[in-house]
């Protein structure tokens, strides 16, 4: 496999850089009129660029959602290095970096800086919930975040930020029909004198799957009508050069009938409703010293069961609401040119109430809280031979052991076209309420430490290449056990790991664009036996090989072919075997997602565009499986999810300026 | 194995028939290419003072090698008037013993570069930057982003104390603006 995955990277590698040769350079004929009408992209806009930073960064822009031809965040995901999605409880799908398991307050989930983590437990969940064509562009930081981002951001972030007003400039309808899903979006904003203004609002009817589900008792359903993945979404904002103000109102409604492993008789609504508001302001203390007041509130109510009539599991049933309300002081300084940090401190107060009168085990009543205290600052030093930038985040929270976390990293430009960075970074895993209600109090928070080198090169003037080594190690992590005597609880296991390589190539010009990478990981310190599979290297669920492609082909003015690729090697996973009668440890063929969209601009009229689409073309079994067990025999944990079958769809896209 | 490979086959023979046009993209280089033709076009429209030419048209860029290489692919080789136009990169000032005709600083440069590069004498020296407030600093053309868009900023009196006199053209399509002490 490895030997396949080289040569397919050598001829993706021939074919760009062929195609890049072609490039005909025309700015330099344009006239100043002219090149004042070229557009850049917002992702521009920053000093430094994703080569430049100090991170191992993905950045996926407006305009290649839309040419993907994606329905969902989660097909943008999927085409990223090292990312992988798996399967919870409930019908609920988590994602997993780097062959380890991020789902539960690992990978810090942002949308405009508001955190979408449910607060219980810091999920991040995903399927037919976000509005694809209101995002601008999503940044995806694939390591520790903890210094900049807290303690949700262990092993990365995925920071989405969305079209402002004057990106907007009028109104933006899009609408996706398809077999299993059918959603509506509407995006209006405007700059009006120095105020950007923007509302986005969207909804629609999707599930997670048509196959056919098999529990770990045997029973046999089709998932049809019985995986419902319902958004409602609104988005709010109002800025100007000081002052921003944000909100925002989610309502995902799910249905599930699959449960945790043995399925119910009737599928249950599972509703997770989030209002999330943000206010910043930016005060220029004096040149070169920003400060910048924030205070962020947020209330949850994450995992409701809805229809809890005819449910035979009341111990998981959950009602639960959550404020979170964050303070944050934080201050950019540019001492000098090659000088520059951030400093900052910030207050976080988490408050849970059952709403269905059920205490808290560690408090006794229906209450329960958190405090967590943080004071972080990060620089940045250029020197003539590279950058230097490195951090740290110091936290006290109220449930569990303070934490502190180093960064240091390293970015030279080897050479015009290159760039190299080496980075060490520490993180930690804050505990949720959850966490910290199920443990006894005795969880300490986890600490990841990951050694990152990567290259980048630019190879032709559009065509990009880098390729990054990574080691990452949990130290601590926390996981939801049987302690025999006490049941199931979250207590802390010695370690896990994970350590491999990413290489991602990508080209983009105006007419089309590509973007191929190719991911591995190995597991190590492999002390969590609820990760393991019994094979060497591999953890539960999570495939060691991984190739993508997004491609847009040219195929007449304002026409293209987008075909898309997700391939996954085999693995393990558990699952119900028709041969043992049982939910059972079993190997998973590899796995090709293969997709098209056709894409059609000023469809018609000016300012329409879209086409139809199929996703999972060659109508392949594709399934999430559950990246952890319970370690108990008798009943393993949830068998794997089937996906959607081949599914057409047809998005369209209407703009009216202002 | 044939099977395993042909959906990847059929999508890389579809890409090499592919053909591109003019780079619109998210990276720096698009920006970095299209401030590479707003200074060749400069050239053409802003005349220097006759004591700052003779010999070759010197453009240094300042501590940014993606911008450098690509302003040398965009400018090198080309003349104004007589002049050969030749490109170099540099990491900071240090070193600099003599002003070129038109000096690009580093993105998000702090104004004290300004007074650092006094010392230079910069008579017919364009400086061009990229950064909030090096405008009216002093800096004779500072681009910024608007709308997704390239813009830039004209300080027509401080080009003047450099004996630059920009065409009006260029006047009428920036944006100008004053120094501020």
């Amino acid at each position: 496999m490895k030997f396949q995955c080289i040569i397919f990277s050598a001829i993706l590698l021939v074919v760009l850089q062929v195609r890049a040769n072609e490039e005909k350079e025309q700015f330099e004929q344009l006239s100043l009129e002219q090149l004042l009408d070229v557009k850049v992209s917002v992702a521009s806009t920053k000093a430094t660029t994703s080569r430049l930073s100090p991170g191992i960064v993905t950045v996926i822009t407006s305009d290649e959602i839309m040419r993907s031809g994606a329905k969902d965040l989660i097909d943008i995901l999927s085409f990223v290095p090292g990312l992988e999605f798996g399967s919870d409880v409930q019908g609920v799908i988590g994602l997993a970096s780097r062959g380890l398991w991020a789902h539960e307050g690992k990978i810090l989930l942002l949308w405009d800086e508001m955190e979408l983590n449910e607060t219980l437990y810091s999920n991040s969940y995903f399927g037919n919930r976000f509005p694809l064509q209101a995002i601008e562009k999503i940044e995806i930081i694939r390591g520790p975040g903890s210094v900049r981002y807290g303690g949700s951001a262990g092993l990365g972030v995925i920071k989405i930020t969305s079209k402002k007003g004057s990106s907007l400039r009028g109104v933006q309808t899009t609408a996706l029909a398809g077999q299993e899903e059918q959603d509506l979006g509407v995006s209006v904003g405007d700059r009006i004198g120095e105020y950007e203004a923007k509302a986005i609002v969207y909804g629609g009817v999707g599930q997670r799957s048509d196959q056919t589900y098999t529990d770990s008792a045997g029973s046999t359903f089709n998932l049809r009508g019985r995986t419902d993945l319902d958004p409602s979404f609104f988005n709010v904002s109002l800025e100007d050069k000081k002052l921003s103000i944000s909100a925002l109102y989610e309502r995902y409604h799910t249905r599930d009938q699959t449960a945790l492993d043995q399925s119910l008789s009737m599928p249950v609504g599972v509703d997770f409703d989030t209002f999330n508001s943000n206010l910043k302001y930016r005060y220029d203390v004096m040149p070169g010293w920003v400060f910048i007041p924030e205070f962020s509130w947020k209330r949850d109510v994450p995992w409701r069961l809805v229809d809890v009539a005819g449910f035979e599991n009341p111990g998981i049933v959950q009602n639960r609401m959550n404020t979170r309300s964050t303070y944050r002081l934080n201050n950019q300084v540019t001492a000098s040119n090659s000088l520059s940090f951030d400093f900052g401190v910030e207050y976080r107060e988490d408050r849970a109430v059952d709403l269905s009168q059920t205490t808290f085990t560690s408090t006794g009543t229906t209450a329960m809280s958190l405090y967590e205290n943080s004071v972080y600052a990060e620089g940045e030093y250029a020197m003539d031979f590279g950058t230097l930038n490195a951090g740290a985040r110091y936290e006290q929270n109220s449930g569990t052991d303070p934490s502190l976390v180093p960064r240091l990293s390293f970015v030279r430009q080897l050479s015009p076209t290159m760039v190299g960075k080496v980075l060490y970074s520490e993180s930690f895993r804050s505990p949720g309420i959850e966490n910290i209600d199920i443990s006894s109090g005795a969880i300490v928070p986890e600490k990841i430490r990951a050694s990152e080198l990567e290259i980048s090169d630019q190879l032709a003037p559009s065509l990009f290449l880098s390729m990054n080594l990574f080691q990452t190690v949990i130290v601590d992590p926390i996981i939801y056990a049987s302690t025999g005597t006490n049941g199931n609880q979250y207590i802390n296991f010695p370690k896990t790991g994970s350590e491999g390589f990413e290489l991602e190539l990508k080209q983009k010009d105006e007419i089309h664009f590509a973007r191929m990478s190719y991911s591995y990981y190995q597991a190590i310190n492999d002390e969590v036996p609820y990760y393991g599979t019994g094979h060497s290297g591999e953890h539960l669920a999570l495939s060691q090989h991984k190739i993508t492609l997004v491609d847009s082909i040219h195929l007449a003015d304002r026409l293209t072919l987008n075909p898309s690729l997700v391939y996954l090697s085999s693995g393990h996973q558990f699952d119900f075997s028709g041969v043992t009668g049982t939910n059972t440890l079993q190997s998973y063929p590899e796995r090709w997602n293969v997709g098209a969209y056709l894409r059609k601009e000023d469809l018609w009229i000016q300012h329409l565009e879209g086409g139809p689409g199929v996703a999972n073309l060659m109508n392949q079994t594709l399934k999430y499986g559950q990246p952890y067990n319970s370690m108990n025999p008798a009943s393993p944990g949830h068998p794997a999810m089937p996906l959607n079958g081949r599914d057409f769809y047809v998005k369209v896209d209407y703009r009216v300026p202002f | 194995m044939i099977k395993r490979w042909l959906p990847l086959i059929l999508i890389f023979l579809c890409t090499g028939l592919q053909r591109s046009a003019i780079a619109q993209e998210g990276d720096r280089s698009v920006e970095g290419k299209l401030e590479a033709a707003f200074l060749y076009q400069f050239t053409k429209f802003i005349e220097w003072p006759s004591t700052a030419l003779g010999g070759d048209f010197k453009v240094v860029v300042l501590g940014d090698r993606e911008l450098a290489t690509l302003v040398t692919a965009t400018m090198e080789g080309k003349s104004v008037g007589t002049a050969v136009i030749q490109t170099t990169y540099r990491e900071s000032l240090a070193g600099l013993a003599k002003a070129p005709q038109i000096l690009v600083l580093p993105q998000g440069s702090h104004p004290k570069i300004l007074e650092d590069l006094k010392k230079l004498n910069p008579e017919g020296c364009l400086v061009v930057s990229f950064g909030a407030g090096m405008g009216v600093a002093g800096a004779h053309v500072n681009f910024y982003l608007q709308d997704d868009h390239l813009k830039f900023e004209i300080n027509k009196a401080a080009a003047d104390l450099s004996h630059l006199i920009f065409s009006a053209q260029i006047l009428r399509l920036g944006q100008i603006v004053e120094t501020k002490k």
